[in-house]
């Protein structure tokens, strides 16, 4: 019997050692900064862009704006590629990279900016960052 | 040795850990599901008042499609890491049990 409970002992051992890898990358804090710190920027966008009629919402007055923020999500994809076991950070931030690129070509195709838009795209874009921040939280 | 309280205290210090971080996921999942519920609704809206074209509406689709897979994905780093630190609990268990062995 006392065996048989010392057998069974060390399988639980063996099998709760071969769980114990971790499964997401370290968290990491210049990171968790960072997210927050795009994401103060992003606000600061829609705040300026917002304080504007639509109709003169015009492409070329924020054009430096989106291009720095979008270096700065360039940049936060690459360091979250750096890190390993890190997939779900990576493709998060892939996507706000996308939605960003996206409402700039429109911004440009349009050369204004409708209220609508403004409204939907700042959400969007607000929970995908909080997204980011939630799951690299997570890996604390 | 009392193996019994072992698996006793192995299964209660994994199940507390879990208990702890699952109420974490909980509380985004909901939230997750109450903005998602309101951001459709706001787009379908722009849509029926006449804001949103049908090429607008449907690329303000795709894109909150891409984030709620960004919210799920945030999920599941949450819930890899409630396995990872209920195993973790269960291991320092098991290693104090070894340590008096």
């Amino acid at each position: 019997m006392k065996k048989t409970k010392l057998l069974l002992l060390f399988i639980t051992i063996l099998m709760i050692l071969s769980c114990a890898i971790n499964q997401v990358a370290d968290y990491d804090r210049d990171t968790a900064f960072t997210i927050i710190k795009i994401a103060r920027r992003v606000d600061m966008f829609y705040i300026s862009l917002s304080e504007k009629e639509p109709d003169v919402r015009l492409y070329k007055e924020f054009v430096s704006a989106y291009n720095e923020i979008e270096i700065e999500l360039r940049t936060l994809v690459m360091r979250n590629k750096m890190r390993t076991k890190n997939e779900e950070s990576i493709m998060i931030s892939e996507h706000i990279l996308q939605n960003w690129l996206e409402f700039k070509v429109k911004h440009k195709k349009d050369d204004s900016y409708k209220n609508s838009l403004l409204d939907v795209d700042w959400s969007t874009i607000r929970e995908q960052f909080y997204a980011l921040a939630v799951a690299e939280a997570a890996k604390q | 040795m009392d193996f019994e309280q072992i698996f006793q205290e192995l299964y209660e210090t994994m199940l507390k850990s879990f208990k702890k971080d699952a109420n974490k996921v909980k509380g985004y999942l909901l939230y997750v599901l109450e903005e998602n519920k309101q951001a459709l609704a706001k787009i379908t809206n722009y849509y029926i008042t006449g804001d949103f074209t049908n090429e607008e509406y449907e690329t303000k689709l795709r894109q909150n499609m891409l984030k709620m897979q960004d919210q799920m994905l945030a999920i599941k780093v949450m819930k890899k890491k409630v396995v990872e630190n209920a195993v973790n609990a269960g291991i320092d268990v098991v290693m104090k049990a070894i340590r008096i062995i």
